[in-house]
């Protein structure tokens, strides 16, 4: 069975991995491939600050919020093992801020030990009048990048530099089934409306004193519009840009000035931090995530494809959850093809 | 008005905050910080600053607020049996205290009950600078010196503060102190984000600025600074039964201090005499574990007490009547 995974941000490799880890034993032979024209630290997911923390309100789709949860437990079940640090997980806490009082979010029974902030707790921000503190998850997007690279390599799945320019070149190679996890590019290989960058830019710096995430929320300007603070496992990133439909990938003075200010603005402090670094990257906005199969004919051969794309800014919030999706997908595929040994014991 | 001259003996976080507070609350005086040892080589340099306030039976202590943040963390404070006192008396003076989740506790599967709090952490190499420079600009002056008795200050000063810690064995011939003597690692371990303490005091987990702090020791009446490889392996050993991502921390360095332990704080006037010699000295020593988490409210103390020497030598002496 020859697989092509298309896209080796967090959404391809995660699911590289899941997949193989679910049926190498049960398939006579699984040639995977990891096809990308970028690699870590050049995805969106390394522009990503990591932290584990789905939108506020309910996803249009009840199976994300439940992807979400998945992602979450497997990655805290992980906590506790040596090697967490180096997968580019660790705990972390921290607060969300607002200028009025809204609703719990429907992930507060996710976290751990979420509570609404105390009068003494906000007189710290005193641009805002309500908040949440809680305990999530830092999933650093470049160390997990290179952490499921190490993975795949040891399990012998190669991975190409390569621009694909449509699926059916990748059929005529020969591929059985491909895995479309092209995020924010998935409209060159298929049209799709529905998908749009939702460019966002950041700045990283030095300031190891900040220890807590603070982001903040102005339900009026939208989602990632509103300055952020979240502490990485070595330095900070700072952001609250979101500009859907903009695909310009060069940093911006406008945008750089927006985030410096709010976030010195909420933490003085960081006037002393020194910058490191700025990026921007293309958020994969879609109203819900594609995942789901097609097949596609080319001349004689049936091809199937499993898209997994349109994560928004929670690509690494959700990811565990679609990669078991897929590989559950996958699974079908596989009995349809009277192609399973023995039944995978995964899932 | 002549200005007071004031002595301040010791350099640590008691003797500086003590010397600020005076410089900004007590008019006509002049400050001088004498002591053999500055940062970052005092008591409160290795400590890791931690705002959690001790519980000396009996003591509430005076923990105020501290009015500039130096970092600042979510603890996690974990015991292996239930306690006595659930809500301890600090419970309003950090931030956000509440009971840990059973989700929370299970991170920690040899404990039972704990709890979770936001606090401060105020780290000696960085704050001491701080308050030095701030001494400086408000007229203070700073002196190497070794005082080996009191007296050696007068008739140069006109009142002492003695914030000289475990050197009060000596130069207040107080035998009640005594070092406990706590020996930490401090690593590299950037990913740690959160506080975390056993109940007992004996192990914890504190991450800082630039390193984390593991510790520790309790050791009581034991005098040696020199770090003993055994009890580092042992700490080590602890921590990573508390949060196994630490066996992948680098550049351990080690370190002791003395905790100067005192059934209570010494905080209080004595007019010392000798022959026709007066020289009043407000003793402010004896913070054990708990230095850095009171520095700021006892200082206040001290710093009225400082007060009241100086209106009774404001204050003319009665002529008596011939």
């Amino acid at each position: 069975m020859r697989v092509v995974v298309i896209g080796a941000g967090v959404i391809g490799l995660s699911t590289a991995l899941c997949i193989h880890e679910c049926y190498r034993s049960v398939l006579q032979s699984l040639n995977m491939m990891v096809y990308a024209d970028r690699f870590t630290p050049l995805t969106t997911t390394d522009v990503a600050a990591g932290l584990w923390q789905p939108y506020l309100s309910e996803p249009s789709n009840p199976q994300e919020a439940h992807w979400n949860q998945q992602t979450f437990n497997y990655l805290l079940s992980l906590i506790g093992s040596p090697n967490a640090a180096n997968m580019g997980l660790a705990p972390v806490s921290g607060y969300n801020l607002f200028r009025e009082a809204v609703p719990d979010p429907y992930w507060k029974d996710i976290v751990l030990g979420f509570r609404k902030l105390t009068p003494k707790e906000l007189d710290m921000f005193p641009d805002y009048s309500y908040g949440w503190f809680n305990t999530s998850l830092l999933l650093e997007g470049r160390k997990y990048l290179q952490w499921l690279t190490e993975r795949l390599t040891e399990r012998g799945v190669k991975f190409f530099l390569r621009k694909v320019e449509s699926f059916e070149e990748v059929v005529r190679e020969g591929a059985d089934v491909i895995i479309n996890c092209t995020g924010v590019w998935a409209g060159a290989l298929q049209p799709d409306p529905l998908l749009q960058p939702g460019r966002g830019q950041i700045i990283k710096v030095d300031a190891p004193w900040l220890k807590h995430f603070v982001i903040t929320h102005d339900p009026e300007r939208g989602i990632y519009k509103s300055p952020y603070i979240i502490p990485g496992l070595q330095a900070i990133t700072l952001g609250g840009i979101f500009q859907l439909g903009n695909w310009s990938e060069t940093n911006n003075i406008p945008d750089h000035n927006t985030i410096w200010e709010g976030c010195c603005r909420l933490e003085p402090t960081l006037k002393d931090a020194k910058i490191i670094g700025e990026w921007s990257g293309f958020r994969p906005v879609r109203p819900q995530v594609r995942l789901e199969r097609e097949q596609l004919r080319f001349g004689s051969s049936n091809t199937e494809v499993i898209h997994n794309y349109g994560h928004g800014g929670f690509g690494l919030t959700i990811h565990w959850g679609c990669a078991q999706e897929v590989a559950k997908l996958f699974g079908k595929i596989l009995e349809e093809r009277n192609l399973l040994r023995t039944p995978p014991s995964h899932l | 008005m002549d200005t007071v001259r004031i002595a301040v003996v010791g350099a640590g976080v008691m003797g500086l905050s003590t010397a600020v507070c005076i410089s900004k609350m007590v008019p006509g005086c002049s400050i001088t910080v004498i002591s053999d040892k500055f940062t970052p080589e005092t008591t409160s340099d290795v400590a890791a600053g931690m705002l959690i306030p001790p519980t000396y039976p009996g003591e509430r202590g005076i923990f105020a607020p501290l009015k500039f943040f130096h970092l600042m963390c979510l603890s996690w404070q974990i015991f292996r049996s239930i306690p006595t006192e659930e809500v301890p008396y600090w419970a309003d003076v950090v931030l956000g205290f509440r009971k840990m989740t059973k989700d929370e506790l299970k991170k920690f599967p040899q404990h039972v009950f704990g709890h979770a709090f936001t606090t401060l952490k105020c780290e000696g190499p960085t704050y001491l600078p701080w308050l030095q420079k701030r001494l400086k600009g408000s007229g203070g002056l700073i002196l190497t010196r070794r005082i080996e008795d009191l007296w050696e200050l007068h008739p140069s000063f006109d009142i002492v503060v003695n914030c000289s810690g475990l050197g009060s064995r000596q130069l207040a011939g107080d035998s009640q102190i005594f070092p406990v003597r706590g020996q930490v690692l401090k690593v590299q371990a950037p990913w740690v984000k959160h506080f975390i303490r056993d109940s007992s005091g004996l192990t914890y987990i504190y991450p800082g600025v630039s390193n984390v702090t593991l510790g520790g020791t309790r050791q009581k009446g034991d005098w040696n600074l020199s770090p003993d490889a055994e009890i580092s392996k042992e700490i080590l050993s602890r921590c990573c039964a508390l949060e196994p991502s630490l066996r992948g921390a680098y550049d351990l360095r080690e370190k002791v201090g003395l905790r100067p332990s005192r059934p209570g704080v010494r905080l209080e006037k004595e007019l010392l005499a000798q022959g026709s010699r007066r020289l009043p000295v407000v003793h402010h020593y004896g913070h054990g574990s708990g230095g850095i988490a009171m520095h700021w409210g006892t200082a206040l103390e001290a710093t009225r007490l400082v007060n009241e020497c100086v209106q009774v030598l404001r204050t003319p002496a009665p002529k008596s009547k011939l």
